[in-house]
């Protein structure tokens, strides 16, 4: 491809502002035919808004858009369509309860001819075999267009997905995180067909928090950085590096706080025989305080599991889980609390955050349940002091950089980065002498990894011990002192932090396809 | 990094929808104000159309009519928080003015033991309520929704389908006593009110109840007792209710099997009003009580002015319509 040719898509000077925020700024873009352009940025860099703008979502406030050359105006996502954009969501819009094919061409099914067109019937051979034409097109034979496609898993969901563009003649595919939540084998699946479509001609826009992935798919790389372009350039051109740097304007290695040894004290936490089913199978670990201990492991491996198990949140079926030298009782978060275990859970938005409540309350609903602490806001076991809230939260606020207006603002607004810090928060409130943290640094951006990395690191300056449950593996080799592998919800390895590499923490958590 | 606010994203710019930006604002940020200016130009225009309306006895007359109202209502401003509803009120309030009346008419109960009795009653159906929701897992739509009928049937069953006239003076105080110049079911519902806006606002329990309302498992997972919680709702709800059902049967002197059936929706049209998220999770005790003087105004001006009382209704659905269509048009209409 020659850059004469005129670009598959191209927007120009695309600007939007939402109240209070610029969120675009006269932004540059281009797709090519067949090429795989990745956008990057940290959270509220303005990626989203930008895909919103392309797929008809969002009208810009000024700009041009133009498809083959030819201006375009994308009132709602029809029109995007109609021009062979289709944009494919993190979260996917399938309806579970139709099977697949109904699915692909919910839209225009094919309808019985004849007579009866005027009742408008659904042809159902026509719609099968349309749908497993379309299938075939991604090399997703194997799935069967007539199951429900709630029974299928994410990465089938995808395809389907795609399967549904082509078979529209969409030529343009815009993919928004399209690997958060899939296997490394499945990933692996996904780039092989993204390849075959780029083949095809076909132009894809990755959108992506994941670096390394970016590097190894995409064609071209746009970075954007407070709503604007700050480079678009050959991927063969670019190192993992020096996108951080034009991300952030900062260098990498402030991302992990330096190692340092710390004085280790007594057990805090001592979990022995856990088991549940074959999700946590006789798990023993400890952490003693003032450690911070990852776990690591594929997905599917146990760790979040095994997370709630330890605090409480799940039952289990035989094990002890000691806290400070206490035993406690399992399956009640309740209890975990008041021994002084804290977790900041998987999913801030659904299990870490009451989304319509302020920083504050956020904040006092952590405090006030946790009958250790709860007396430093309340009067007469029950009565909040709003002042003494509004002193903890704008002690956070300070303390982590949480930018929000003031601890009255609702966590709904909140960047994801901003959210986690008040989880993070909520759960030091409680004084925690375990702190556990799953996926502490899932969709967030560079900027807030860093911040949190350094908070991690202070808790056990203080004494805390810490159990860090990552699937990114750099972030526990770079940040743990000793690191458990989880294979198969056993424990397959114990490495000791300084000792560990990406490399070998790999090989033990998919050691069975070796052995 | 920007911190913007995904529902301001999801308005969109433009000339004509600035007023609707700018209510929707008024109604998030200051949702008690809201509802306080139509109210306050509905009371100024039934001043204007009747001469009567701004006098003592008329508001006194209107906050007569609103009190049992209002007791149902406040709880149910706190089950809708917690994402729960009552649907059982209504027949509450006949069941317990039903058996208040049995006992102290047909058995001659004294009166300490009528009112543990009818309460008591009325706390058994929120402990049912609450067991089915809660134990048992059912939507508490359904389990209360039984219990309309259930409550209301027991009702009619035990005064064969005829009040219960004559409620000894002690039982009638509540509904036609006067303390000082004040009637004792205006006393009754303000203090109780007052009570629950403490509670929703400054203490553990009310926090605990936004919380399961807004994030159920958060709620969870931060040492919230879910299940006790949505219990407390529920027997609250059906405990204020109680109240209200005695100051209805006090104020009527009798009990009947048949009254409080309008109480349920009216109950629901004015905390909806109130701007209380049917969905859980938000809600404030003093925007219900707008909504309910907004009701009862709306009710006594219309009677005051000789309208047709079937006009009442559509008013109040109108109501309803105008006050909660507000919140959906700013948040933009969904996209195609």
């Amino acid at each position: 491809m020659g850059d004469d040719q005129v670009p598959l898509l191209r927007a120009k000077g695309i600007t939007k502002s939402f109240p209070g925020v610029k969120a675009l700024a006269s932004v540059d873009f281009e797709v090519r035919a067949g090429e795989v352009h990745a956008l990057i940025g940290e959270n509220g860099a303005g990626k989203s808004t930008l895909v919103k703008v392309l797929s008809g979502l969002h009208q810009p406030d000024a700009g041009t858009i133009s498809v083959d050359g030819e201006q375009v105006d994308l009132q709602h996502r029809g029109d995007a369509e109609r021009h062979g954009i289709t944009t494919i969501h993190q979260e996917l819009t399938l309806i579970p309860e139709l099977d697949v094919a109904s699915n692909m061409l919910l839209a225009r099914p094919p309808t019985v001819g004849g007579w009866r067109r005027v009742l408008r019937l659904i042809d159902r051979e026509a719609l099968y075999r349309e749908a497993s034409a379309a299938l075939a097109l991604v090399n997703a034979d194997r799935i069967d267009p007539r199951v429900r496609a709630g029974s299928l898993g994410l990465s089938a969901a995808q395809l389907i997905l795609i399967a549904r563009g082509l078979s529209q003649d969409m030529r343009l595919f815009i993919l928004d995180e399209p690997t958060a939540a899939l296997t490394p084998s499945e990933r692996d699946e996904l780039f092989a067909r993204l390849r075959s479509l780029r083949g095809r001609g076909v132009g894809i826009v990755y959108v992506s928090h994941r670096l390394d992935e970016v590097l190894e798919i995409s064609d071209r790389v746009t970075v954007l950085r407070d709503g604007r372009v700050v480079a678009t350039m050959p991927t063969v051109e670019a190192r993992l590096e020096g996108i951080i740097e034009l991300m952030l304007a900062r260098r990498l290695e402030e991302m992990y706080p330096p190692r340092r040894t710390r004085q280790l004290g007594p057990k805090v936490l001592e979990v022995r025989g856990l088991r549940r089913g074959h999700e946590l199978r006789d798990i023993d670990l400890e952490v003693r305080a003032g450690e911070i201990v990852g776990v690591t492991g594929l997905v599917g491996a146990g760790k979040t599991e095994l997370a709630r198990a330890v605090y409480g949140a799940d039952p289990v079926e035989a094990g002890t889980v000691r806290v400070a030298g206490r035993e406690r009782m399992v399956g009640s978060p309740a209890d975990g609390i008041e021994h002084g275990v804290a977790l900041v859970p998987e999913d801030r938005k659904t299990q870490g955050l009451v989304l319509l409540l302020s920083v504050a309350d956020n904040l006092a609903l952590g405090i006030v349940n946790c009958e250790r602490v709860a007396g430093t806001l309340l009067r007469m076991r029950q009565v909040i002091s709003g002042q003494r809230v509004a002193e903890v939260a704008r002690h956070y606020i300070g303390r982590f950089n949480i930018r929000a207006r003031d601890p009255d603002q609702l966590v709904l607004g909140l960047s994801g980065g901003n959210q986690q810090k008040v989880v993070l928060s909520k759960c030091l409130a409680t004084r925690p002498v375990v702190m556990i943290l799953d996926e502490p640094t899932r969709g967030v951006d560079v900027g807030s990894k860093a911040e949190l990395y350094r908070a991690i690191a202070e808790l056990a300056d203080n004494g805390v011990g810490v159990l860090v449950l990552s699937s990114e593996v750099q972030e526990v080799v770079e940040t743990c002192d000793r690191i458990y592998v989880l294979r198969r919800g056993r424990v397959a390895a114990e490495v000791a932090g300084p000792q560990a590499t990406e490399g070998s923490l790999m090989r033990h958590a998919a050691a069975e396809a070796a052995s | 990094m920007t911190a913007t606010q995904p529902s301001e994203q999801a308005a969109p710019g433009g000339e004509g929808r600035r007023l609707v930006v700018w209510l929707r604002r008024l109604r998030q940020r200051q949702s008690t104000l809201s509802t306080l200016i139509p109210l306050v130009l509905l009371w100024i225009a039934l001043t204007i159309a009747s001469p009567y309306f701004l006098t003592f006895d008329n508001a006194v007359n209107v906050l007569l009519n609103a009190a049992p109202l209002a007791l149902i209502a406040g709880g149910m401003t706190l089950t809708l928080i917690a994402a729960e509803i009552d649907l059982s009120v209504g027949s509450v309030v006949a069941l317990v003015g039903s058996l208040a009346a049995l006992l102290s008419v047909n058995f001659g109960a004294p009166w300490p033991i009528v009112l543990i009795g009818a309460i008591g009653a009325g706390a058994v159906v929120g402990v049912v309520n609450g067991w089915f929701t809660t134990r048992l897992g059912m939507p508490s739509f359904v389990a209360t929704l039984a219990m309309l009928g259930i409550a209301r049937g027991v009702a009619l069953l035990i005064t064969q389908g005829k009040p219960i006239y004559g409620l000894p003076d002690t039982i009638a105080w509540l509904g036609q006593g006067e303390l000082w110049i004040v009637p004792v079911p205006i006393v009754l519902a303000a203090l109780i009110l007052a009570a629950l806006h403490f509670a929703l606002s400054r203490t553990r329990f009310g926090l605990n109840v936004y919380a399961v309302g807004g994030n159920p498992e958060a709620a969870r997972l931060s040492g919230v007792d879910v299940p006790g919680v949505k219990m407390a709702v529920l027997v609250l709800s059906a405990v204020l209710a109680s109240v209200g059902g005695l100051i209805l049967a006090a104020r009527l002197n009798a009990g009947s099997g048949t009254v409080g059936a309008d109480l349920l929706l009216d109950a629901i049209a004015a905390v909806v009003i109130g701007g209380t998220s049917l969905l859980g999770g938000v809600g404030r005790i003093t925007g219900t009580v707008l909504g309910v003087l907004l009701i009862a105004s709306i009710r006594n001006g219309l009677v005051l002015l000789n309208v047709s009382a079937f006009w009442q209704q559509v008013a109040i659905g109108g109501l309803i319509l105008l006050a909660v269509s507000v919140d959906y048009l700013a948040k933009g209409r969904p996209k195609p």
